[in-house]
């Protein structure tokens, strides 16, 4: 600092007093300066910033007036900030101090704990999370218990410093409460304000082997959304000091930030489990083995969280009933999107299954069907379909019986690698009163395939403009070079184009379904 | 790079007692609340022949075909004579994969 | 005895090569009934099969059809591995997953089935998938780690989406696949926080040890730009511009319009990453592929010059293009040197 003192150093001239208020400006230190009344003469934005009423003009405030010139810097609260205050005096009475923001052990925990605590909603992720913010800030091993999910067992994460990875279990309610004061932290009371607990009566199941005795133990409650998130123990080692003040009141901060971060989680997980049962039965079907054939599908939903959309397919295989039947594949498309299409497209699905106990024929069913969809209560339920029993024929051959309802045709991947589109059409379901329908029966030799497709395919607005729809004449093309591979490397194939074609663009619901004649290798 | 042509419904009153829905540009998901409600409107009021021009329409999904159906519907519910006045190539199309083209007994 | 496992190799490649599902799955259980270890029969069999398939598809001696067979075939090998060994898991929750519109899916399925085989519990989401999938994934089933494959630089702006929506949901990621560059130098500007070139050494990575919790970061990776912005918004007319341009010129021996579009996505990838030698490597590759399917590299000279023409507000792309038409004329130079080497020692020809 000997340019601050005067004397005719190089330094010094170099420095003129602009130069000098921008390097104030743009000094990330606070520098204030008071004359020798103790009046504020300068202060630069990094010093306002971190005392908020430094004003020139007026006295220095407190407790910034208290700290003395001295090599070392202190730390001094101001406005409920910690600040790292160091005073040097400049001559003639003036002093300057210099300022910068103490960060302390607690914020560093309070930015861990957000970044941390926030990120997952799974509740073993989080619970590992608040065990291991707790040996990394007050402890020498941190276990949290999560509320029973089913009541009988209560499962524990455990974080021990040293160890590769968390230990997880879990013990029956009654191990628990060998835990001075766990089963009222999991019930959501506490004894005492700190959770301090007697180390002596802690069961050795708590703590891995050879962690030594304990020393200093916290037991806290993990409190959730009104109901207990589960609790949150704390161990350190006999030897080390014990949980002073300063360290309670951070386990009951991370106890609150946990009980949030945990009851929020479980939450999603027991919406994400409702949600997946009522959401099961409409994703695709598995595909079976069905003799003499072979099977492929995919579908792509728009809305891709749910995976769920108004297209589908579906595979009944004969039942053991009244009426004797092949299998059956279906594939269709509900207008509309999203849930409310997938659960319409769920009722189809149903519907023939309950349909197929008395009825076999194709034209019939989908009849019925139109019937039923007609006398839905909720309107406007559109949908296009087409159904297909598969019959074996000799040779190795396989009849498909056709009949659509307002879907694009099937194609015909014939032997010779030509495409054909089978002459079949019909009514859209659901729209009118009378449907027409003109089915048809197609022979295919073993390896040639029929291919089932939703428009999503066709109209993928994508390609070299964005603004060109796949269509029907480059599927035939796709579906030709596809002639020697297996069928579910075909179904795959088709998919990867239409995405290629679409190059991230917004997506429709898609499906596909490619029935080959034959086993075995493709040809 | 030119912007896709947003989707616009336009009332025209042929005669009294008929409404003909012009639709032009693309009817997708996103855009069948709009259609939908120019339909509706249109079906309220005292009417005789519902006639949809088609023939600015360059894309319409499975949303927009149900928007397309209800029209159809709900005229016929309300005893009201409906008719498509003209279509483009790609729609015919559709309507004909849907079987509707002779039950809407499409212009030539 | 011990099996050969060259020669079972061999004999593999020729099962897929039919696409005898049978045969070679036959093949794969026969190797493990005789002791051979499951990692081998993955790694030296298949694996090893699937890279010769990569080089036959690119030489144009095997069609993308027979390709893709072959690999679906390897993939049903695979699983069938899997069926037959399957240790109970004694290490923690991978989940495997494959970029968004990226569908080398089976690379990603071997990395799945060695960590099986080396006591995870690792599930396979499979190809292509879309992020709020993979997300909700995780929120769910809270596995340790993500580990994502990407065999293609120019899915690495949705490789890196991907990465930050992991990471913001608190799981680590390792990154794998050629994708991210054969030192793993993308992955680590992407923020990745391990990178593996193999499945075995994604397993060793795995059992070093990976935090628990991502690193924060000190700010967002350098990647993309204004020009890559532009680019990646007005690729689909920069294509179509380029090749009405290239129809125009009446370019004798043209490629693919599809090979057009590949240019253009390895120059985005190249601006994302802001790397030269990622877009240079990618022509240097397609004038080998295009030269053995009757292609010269003179049309790629061709469409990157046109690229250069039409791209004059682009200094940056204008560079990389530059870079890719010194490259491909390399390959050019290089080719007629050899023609006329070849030319001057055959003592029979013409």
């Amino acid at each position: 600092m000997k340019w601050a003192t005067g004397s005719a150093d190089p330094c010094h001239r170099a420095v003129s007093p602009g130069l000098m208020a921008a390097l104030l400006e743009h000094s990330r230190e606070g520098v204030v300066v008071c004359d020798a009344d103790g009046v504020v003469t300068l202060a630069n934005p990094a010093a306002v910033r971190l005392a908020p009423r430094l004003e020139p003009g007026l006295p220095l405030p407190a407790p910034l007036d208290s700290v003395l010139s001295a090599p070392e810097a202190r730390v001094v609260t101001h406005d409920g900030r910690q600040i790292q205050v160091r005073a040097e005096e400049l001559g003639e009475g003036r002093i300057a101090w210099y300022l910068t923001a103490e960060t302390s052990r607690r914020t560093e925990f309070l930015l861990e704990a957000a970044r941390r605590l926030a990120a997952s909603l799974n509740p073993h992720r989080c619970a590992r999370a608040a065990a291991e913010l707790g040996t990394r800030f007050l402890c020498d091993a941190a276990v949290v218990f999560l509320p029973p999910a089913s009541g009988r067992r209560i499962e524990w994460i455990r974080v021990v410093p040293g160890r590769s990875g968390p230990d997880e279990g879990a013990v029956p309610a009654a191990a628990a409460a060998e835990v001075p004061g766990l089963t009222d932290a999991l019930a959501g009371l506490r004894e005492d304000v700190a959770g301090r607990q007697d180390p002596g009566g802690t069961p050795d199941w708590l703590l891995p082997e050879g962690f030594g005795p304990v020393g200093h133990l916290l037991v806290l409650p993990l409190p959730g959304n009104s109901v207990s998130a589960g609790a949150l123990v704390l161990a350190r080692r006999a030897g080390r000091p014990s949980f002073d003040e300063d360290d309670q009141g951070m386990a009951y901060d991370l106890a609150t930030r946990a009980g949030a971060a945990i009851s929020a989680a479980c939450l999603f997980r027991d919406q994400s489990t409702v949600n997946g049962i009522l959401t099961g039965d409409l994703l695709p079907p598995d595909l079976p083995e069905i003799e003499g054939m072979r099977l492929a599908g995919r579908l792509r939903a728009s809305q891709q969280a749910g995976a769920i959309g108004g297209d589908f397919y579906d595979v009944y295989l004969p039942e053991s009933g009244p009426v004797e039947r092949p299998p059956l594949v279906i594939l269709g498309d509900v207008c509309g999107k999203g849930a409310r299409a997938a659960v319409l497209a769920g009722q189809v699905r149903h519907s023939l299954r309950t349909l197929l106990l008395m009825e076999s024929r194709p034209e019939r069913l989908l009849e019925l069907l139109n019937r039923s969809l007609l006398a839905s209560p909720s309107p406007h339920s559109y949908v296009t379909l087409i159904l297909a029993a598969l019959r074996t024929a000799p040779g190795g051959h396989v009849q498909v019986d056709l009949a659509v309802a307002g879907h694009p045709p099937p194609l015909v991947l014939r032997r010779d690698g030509t495409v054909e589109e089978v002459a079949v059409r019909g009514s859209l379901l659901g729209a009118l009163q009378k449907i027409s329908l003109w089915p048809a029966t197609v022979d295919l030799a073993p390896g040639e395939t029929c291919l089932l497709y939703s428009d999503g395919i066709t109209e993928a607005f994508g390609g070299p403009s964005g603004r060109e729809m796949f269509g029907e004449e480059r599927l035939r093309r796709a579906l030709a070079s596809c002639a020697v591979m297996p069928v579910d490397a075909l179904v795959e194939r088709l998919e990867q184009l239409s995405t290629d074609w679409l190059r991230g663009g917004q997506q429709d619901d898609r499906a596909l379904l490619a029935v080959r004649a034959g086993r075995g290798a493709s040809r | 790079m030119q912007d896709t042509p947003p989707f616009q419904v336009e009332a025209l009153v042929p005669e009294p007692g008929a409404v003909r829905l012009v639709m032009i540009g693309e009817l997708d998901y996103s855009m069948v609340d709009e259609a939908s409600a120019a339909v509706a409107k249109a079906l309220a009021e005292d009417l005789r022949l519902l006639e949809l021009d088609l023939s600015g329409l360059e894309f319409v999904d499975s949303s927009g075909m149900a928007v397309l159906m209800n029209a159809y519907t709900g005229a016929g519910e309300r005893g009201v004579a409906f008719r498509i006045t003209a279509v483009t190539p790609y729609l015919r199309h559709l309507l004909e994969v849907i079987a509707l083209d002779d039950v809407l007994d499409l212009p030539r | 005895m011990i099996p050969d496992l060259p020669a079972a190799a061999r004999r593999y490649l020729e099962l897929i090569g039919r696409a005898d599902e049978e045969g070679a799955v036959g093949l794969v259980v026969s190797l493990l009934d005789e002791g051979v270890p499951a990692e081998d029969v993955l790694l030296r069999v298949i694996a090893t099969s699937q890279r010769r398939v990569g080089e036959l598809w690119e030489s144009d001696e095997w069609p993308v059809a027979r390709e893709h067979g072959a690999t679906k075939v390897s993939e049903r090998a695979v699983a069938a591995v899997g069926a037959h060994v399957r240790p109970a898991p004694s290490r923690g929750r991978v989940v495997v997953a494959c970029a968004d519109g990226e569908y080398h899916a089976l690379p990603a399925h071997i990395v799945t089935e060695v960590l099986r085989l080396r006591g995870w519990h690792a599930d396979f989401l499979g190809a292509s998938v879309p992020g709020p999938q993979l997300i909700t994934y995780l929120h769910r089933e809270g596995p340790d780690v993500v580990a994502l494959g990407c065999t293609l630089a120019t899915r690495l702006p949705r490789a890196h989406a991907l990465i930050a929506a992991c990471q913001a949901v608190g799981v680590p990621v390792l990154a794998g696949g050629a994708g991210f560059g054969a030192d793993g130098r993308y992955a680590r500007l992407l923020g990745a926080d391990a990178w593996a070139p193999t499945a075995d050494a994604a397993a060793d990575r795995l059992a070093s040890g990976l935090p628990s919790f991502p690193s924060a970061r000190e700010g967002a990776a350098r990647v993309g730009g204004e020009e890559y912005v532009y680019l990646t918004r007005h690729r689909a007319e920069l294509v179509s511009r380029v090749a009405a341009t290239l129809k125009e010129a009446h370019t004798p021996e043209g490629g693919h319009d599809d090979d057009l579009g590949y240019i253009a996505d390895y120059l985005i990838a190249a601006m994302y990453v802001h790397d030269a030698s990622l877009f240079t490597d990618y022509v240097t590759w397609t004038c080998g592929v295009l030269l053995a399917r009757k292609v010269p590299a003179e049309f790629v000279v061709l469409a990157l010059s046109v690229f250069r023409d039409v791209l004059n507000d682009c200094p940056r792309a204008q560079a990389l293009l530059s870079e890719g038409v010194a490259a491909a004329q390399m390959c050019s130079a290089a080719r007629q040197q050899r023609r006329a080497f070849d030319a001057g020692h055959a003592p029979f020809s013409g």
